[in-house]
């Protein structure tokens, strides 16, 4: 074999070896940018709404219809004082097919921090199961900085543990830096009422 | 020698090893949380007895069940009556109250802790039982398909058993159930169980 011929067989074998790797590479950057069928199945089915908006979930509908903050939060156990903010989220879930309510009660920031209230939280829920067709007005307590607190969404959803496979309600709060400053001015603690059954009268 | 010729037992035994492979993983079929809700009805008539038996095992005291209830009558009341304290709570607008009157035969030995009930509507809806209310002084049965006062056993343990004999739950009994719904709810069903998948489906006729 000639020097020529030598050379030619060297640079095809790299070439083969530069359009494997090249290849290789551009599989796993398709792989990497493909949606995983495993989340995707799983996922939940989100719903979105505004504050006051209804919002139509699989086991009922839910309007977000307050939220108020302070930096004090008076419980039957005493009062507690917050170096951020307790947030009161209040809502009204009705349900369509089946008594129950929203087990899952969650307030989550704009870079993904969140915080939840309710059984096994600092921070309590109180809610009531109601009939199909009989709406709850109930509220729930969530403890955050303050300056996540702009742009914050409350996330709901039926199941306690997770929402796969389920709806899920993500109402945007609408909480501007204005209410930040004055909810942190408030000198009124925040409480949190007994829920009630039945239309608002 | 043809190609069927020298694999005909390979050809023939690829049956058998299908209907194998097919059998071995059909436990994978059954949708394994189906028997966690009511799903399988014994059915029975507004007014006629149904009976229903059943073997209980989900505490370390097992025992059979053998019930024979009647549905006598599903009616639209104002609010509960005989609760232990008059009944204060306002209806909440938009909801009103269904009574359903059981008639129950069963051993007083039997306990019937895990008696469940649900009021089903001609599109399926259905509202729960629920003994407490928000805002309300008062409270319905937490049992609701026993007598109050004498709800026999809570399990068939010696301790719960000897406890209940004290004061036995009579063999017979009529007890009225009381079930907050939507004001324009209408009942078509009144389903009862005690342990999931089994459960009664009494039909209510329209009207």
């Amino acid at each position: 074999m000639s020097a020529t011929g030598l050379t030619r067989q060297r640079v095809s074998t790299g070439a083969i070896w530069l359009i494997a790797i090249a290849a290789l590479a551009a599989g796993r950057l398709v792989t990497d940018h493909l949606p995983n069928p495993d989340t995707r199945a799983t996922a939940p089915f989100v719903v979105t709404a505004g504050l006051g908006q209804s919002a139509s979930m699989r086991s009922g509908d839910l309007a977000v219809t307050e939220v108020t903050a302070a930096p004090t939060l008076s419980t039957l156990n005493g009062t507690l004082q917050s170096p951020g903010l307790f947030v009161r989220v209040t809502y009204r879930f009705t349900p369509n097919n089946e008594s129950g309510q929203l087990l899952s009660t969650t307030v989550s920031a704009a870079n993904g921090w969140s915080w939840s209230s309710g059984i096994g939280e600092r921070v309590p829920r109180r809610c009531a199961t109601a009939p199909p067709g009989v709406p709850a007005e109930c509220a729930f307590i969530v403890e955050a900085p303050a300056d996540r607190l702009v742009g914050a969404h409350a996330v709901f959803a039926a199941n306690p543990d997770n929402a796969d496979y389920d709806s899920q309600a993500d109402i945007d709060l609408g909480i501007s830096p204005e209410d930040i400053a004055t909810w942190r001015a408030a000198t009124k603690a925040i409480t949190l009422p007994e829920p009630t059954l039945g239309d608002a009268s | 020698m043809t190609w069927w010729r020298r694999n005909r037992w390979g050809v023939i035994l690829v049956l058998p090893a299908l209907a194998l492979a097919v059998i071995a993983s059909a436990y994978r079929l059954q949708l394994f949380w189906w028997d966690y809700a009511p799903h399988q009805a014994t059915p029975g008539l507004l007014g006629q007895p149904v009976t229903f038996r059943e073997h209980e095992d989900s505490d370390r005291y097992p025992y059979d069940l053998d019930l024979t209830m009647t549905v006598t009558q599903v009616a639209r009341v104002e609010r509960p009556e005989g609760t232990i304290r008059p009944w204060t709570w306002p209806t909440p607008s938009g909801a009103g109250w269904w009574r359903v009157d059981l008639h129950m035969v069963v051993d007083p030995t039997t306990p019937l802790a895990g008696c469940q009930l649900r009021l089903v509507d001609a599109g399926g809806a259905w509202t729960s039982y629920e003994n407490t209310f928000p805002g309300a002084q008062n409270t319905l049965p937490s049992l609701p398909c026993a007598p109050q006062g004498t709800p026999g056993p809570w399990s068939a343990s010696p301790a719960d058993l000897a406890e209940a004999a004290k004061e036995p739950r009579p063999a017979s009994y009529d007890v009225p159930v009381y079930f907050l719904t939507a004001a324009d709810f209408q009942p078509r069903e009144v389903w009862l169980w005690f342990s999931t998948p089994r459960y009664i489906a009494v039909s209510i006729p329209t009207g």
